[in-house]
């Protein structure tokens, strides 16, 4: 569906977007994961045309130029910065976008009404938009990216600056539309959101694309081994010999391990009053953090 | 198109909803060609607001109260009396435009034999020199019609040749020969202001030996109320809030994002322009519409032409719309753009003559002027409401017009569409 071969762009002496590759299939949701400034949003502008890039080579659809008409009818955006008419309701700011893309008539009245239900704002869509709060915004701001029925979503951010509330529903927006057999290029600095929403990852960082692959593989690849921290009543003698690389300092025994399950059995069998245990399975931060030795939210 | 449309419908949705922007597109170029009428003419039509002038009566003689009574009747002049001192420090705290002194022996030098150029002392507030030239004339002019009427008053007549008479016989000066032939001069003339028929002298030394008769150069009269000449004016002020607001509504799409949408949306960048330029040009001939039909209404304003003032409507709006598209991709910010754009349309109503007539600014302004769109505009509305402009005539204030527009238009599709988010 998406194509990107080595797509390069510069602003200056500041590369922006370095050599990055990757391909999105038809119907997977694809989410470009890194800290602000990682090269995500040129990224989505470059998918979108809405820059040029510097080198490489970006496919839309099978069509070489994203700025083309029919191309940019095929995909849907929803930038990361609200892009909404306040002084208009959201019946209107959908119906107006719906225009552009060439609805009109009865198909373009199904289609809000459609927009205005999935987006759960159809109770409000006489009011202006100045009125709503923030989440609903962002909600009206995804509806108007899928008014004219895409074949792929660009999502810059969707979540940014909503409570959690909103946050939840428009995961729910978007899993609805994953079921639909959308593709969907999802951009975030949020770990959580990338494991919740995507079947494949790229880690971004500094214009670079640093690994990309399913969540698991990358956790398998870059996560390492899981850290398990024991907390004894008394000081247990010559414990950590029973895990490699284990350190003992007072009462408090620390091991890497990639059966946790088992050793933390393990270390119940060995017959010591433990007070606490924490394991702290490797996730997408760990990679990131494996990968460039900062965490994802330094930034 | 039916992108244009859309896109054109969208602004002026939002246009109707933004009182503000309303208030700068329809209520104050109204408000402008009301109160420069004002200004400018009054309801009655008069030409001017009287000039206060203090006058200082220092002959004091019947003829020196002729004059004053006959400036008096001048609805120029406001003839305030008073003594020399008075006068100057009224014109000097700015309570008078002007002082003029009636000298002393202003009667005697003004009689038919008068030996010495009567001299009137003149002072004008500095900021009033334009109508200078106004006083001037105007005391000239009473000052040769008085000596007029003296000459066709034979009494009067009488009395000045017998008082020359007597001023020569004993001037010693004047040698015996030449004084004897003055008074055989002098006793004729007496001799024929005595006889001379009445109604014959009248009529012969009384003829004023110029006069100035206006005649109209338009077809239809002068222009009937001064509110013709305010309209135009506030019109092109009504143009200029067109532009302002929607080039302030294009720099609002970029710092809203909305415009992110729209060059993403399957239109093109000129599409997206032109949709906003249909939009201002829309509210441009709303506007303009509205203003003439309350001139015409309420304020006397002629319509003498209906197909041609269609037409510099059309082509006014159109220029201005271009111009937005221009004016409104110069700045990234709205303050930017709000900037540039008050600059850029202030500098083209001044030398344009939307703000002061163009006869008061010196000649290189007024040669600069032929740039400005705004005296095409003005140009154009005035010769299809009152001036009388044939067609040819109209032609090139309208072509020039089309013109600007379309590389106003021209130069803003170049920038958005180098412009990247």
């Amino acid at each position: 569906m998406i194509l990107v071969d080595q797509a390069r762009k510069t602003y200056g002496a500041r590369t922006a977007v370095d050599g990055v590759s990757f391909e999105l299939r038809s119907g997977e949701t694809f989410g470009l994961l890194g800290p602000n400034g990682a090269g995500k949003t040129t990224t989505i502008h470059l998918l979108a045309g809405l820059l040029d890039p510097d080198g490489g080579r970006i496919e839309v659809a099978g069509a070489a130029d994203p700025r083309r008409a029919e191309v940019r009818r095929k995909l849907g955006l929803a930038p990361q910065t609200l892009s909404l008419y306040e002084d208009l309701t959201g019946a209107e700011n959908l119906s107006f976008m719906g225009r552009l893309y060439g609805l009109g008539g009865g198909k373009l009245r199904e289609r809000v009404a459609w927009a205005l239900e999935f987006s759960g704002l159809a109770e409000r869509a006489r009011d202006r938009v100045k009125t709503y709060s923030g989440g609903m915004q962002r909600r009206l701001n995804l509806a108007c990216a899928l008014i004219h029925e895409p074949a792929a979503l660009l999502l810059d951010e969707p979540t940014v600056g909503v409570d959690p509330q909103s946050r939840n529903r428009i995961f729910e927006n978007i899993e609805a539309l994953k079921k639909m057999g959308l593709t969907i290029l999802y951009t975030t600095h949020y770990m959580e959101e990338a494991q919740r929403l995507c079947d494949r990852v790229a880690i971004m960082d500094a214009g670079r694309i640093l690994a990309l692959d399913t969540l698991s593989a990358l956790i398998d690849a870059h996560g390492g081994a899981a850290q398990v921290t024991a907390e004894f009543e008394a000081p247990p003698a010559g414990i950590e010999a029973l895990f490699p690389g284990g350190t003992l300092t007072g009462r408090t025994l620390r091991f890497a391990t990639a059966k946790p399950l088992e050793d933390a059995a393990k270390l119940a069998q060995a017959g010591h009053a433990i007070r606490a245990l924490h394991v702290d399975r490797p996730d997408l931060e760990r990679v990131f953090l494996s990968l460039t030795g900062r965490r994802l939210r330094d930034e | 198109m039916n992108a244009v449309l859309t896109l054109a419908a969208k602004d002026l949705t939002l246009l109707v909803r933004d009182r503000f922007g309303l208030f700068w597109v329809f209520v104050f170029p109204l408000l402008l060609a009301v109160l420069f009428g004002a200004m400018f003419g009054g309801e009655s039509g008069r030409p001017l607001q009287a000039l206060p002038v203090a006058v200082a009566d220092e002959d004091a003689s019947e003829l020196s109260r002729e004059l004053l009574a006959r400036l008096k009747t001048s609805e120029a002049l406001e003839i305030k009396l008073m003594d020399r001192a008075a006068a100057r420090e009224a014109v000097r705290l700015g309570a008078c435009a002007a002082y003029i002194v009636v000298p002393s022996g202003f009667e005697m030098q003004a009689g038919l034999f008068g030996n010495e150029t009567v001299v009137f002392e003149a002072g004008i507030d500095p900021s009033r020199h334009a109508e200078a030239g106004l006083l001037r004339g105007l005391l000239l002019e009473a000052v040769h019609a008085l000596l007029a009427r003296q000459l066709s008053d034979r009494a009067k007549l009488r009395a000045s040749v017998e008082g020359a008479e007597m001023g020569v016989r004993f001037n010693e000066a004047v040698p015996q020969d030449e004084r004897k032939k003055v008074e055989i001069f002098l006793g004729q003339l007496g001799t024929f202001l005595d006889e001379v028929d009445p109604a014959v002298f009248k009529q012969g030394a009384g003829t004023p030996p110029a006069r100035v008769e206006e005649h109209p150069v338009l077809a239809a009269g002068v222009a009937g109320s001064p509110f013709e000449i305010t309209f135009p004016s506030g019109m092109v002020w009504g143009l200029i809030g067109c532009v302002a607001t929607f080039a302030l509504s294009l720099a609002r799409e970029r710092t809203a994002n909305t415009l992110l949408r729209l060059r993403f949306a399957p239109v093109g960048t000129a599409r997206v322009l032109a949709g906003k330029s249909l939009a201002c040009l829309a509210a441009c001939l709303v506007t303009l519409c509205v203003l003439a039909a309350i001139g015409a209404a309420f304020f006397r304003v002629r319509v003498e032409n209906p197909g041609a003032l269609a037409l510099a409507f059309f082509a006014a709006a159109a220029c201005f719309a271009g111009l937005m598209a221009g004016i409104g991709t110069l700045g990234r910010t709205e303050q930017a753009t709000a900037g540039a754009g008050w600059a850029i349309l202030m500098v083209l109503a001044m030398f344009g003559g939307a703000m002061m007539p163009l006869y008061f600014m010196p000649a290189w302004m007024q040669a600069v002027s032929n740039v400005s769109p705004v005296k095409w505009a003005i140009l154009a509305f005035e010769g299809a409401l009152w001036r009388g402009f044939s067609m040819k005539e109209l032609a090139a204030p309208l072509v020039g017009l089309l013109l600007v527009g379309a590389a106003g238009f021209a130069a803003g599709v170049a920038r958005l569409s180098r412009e990247r988010p």
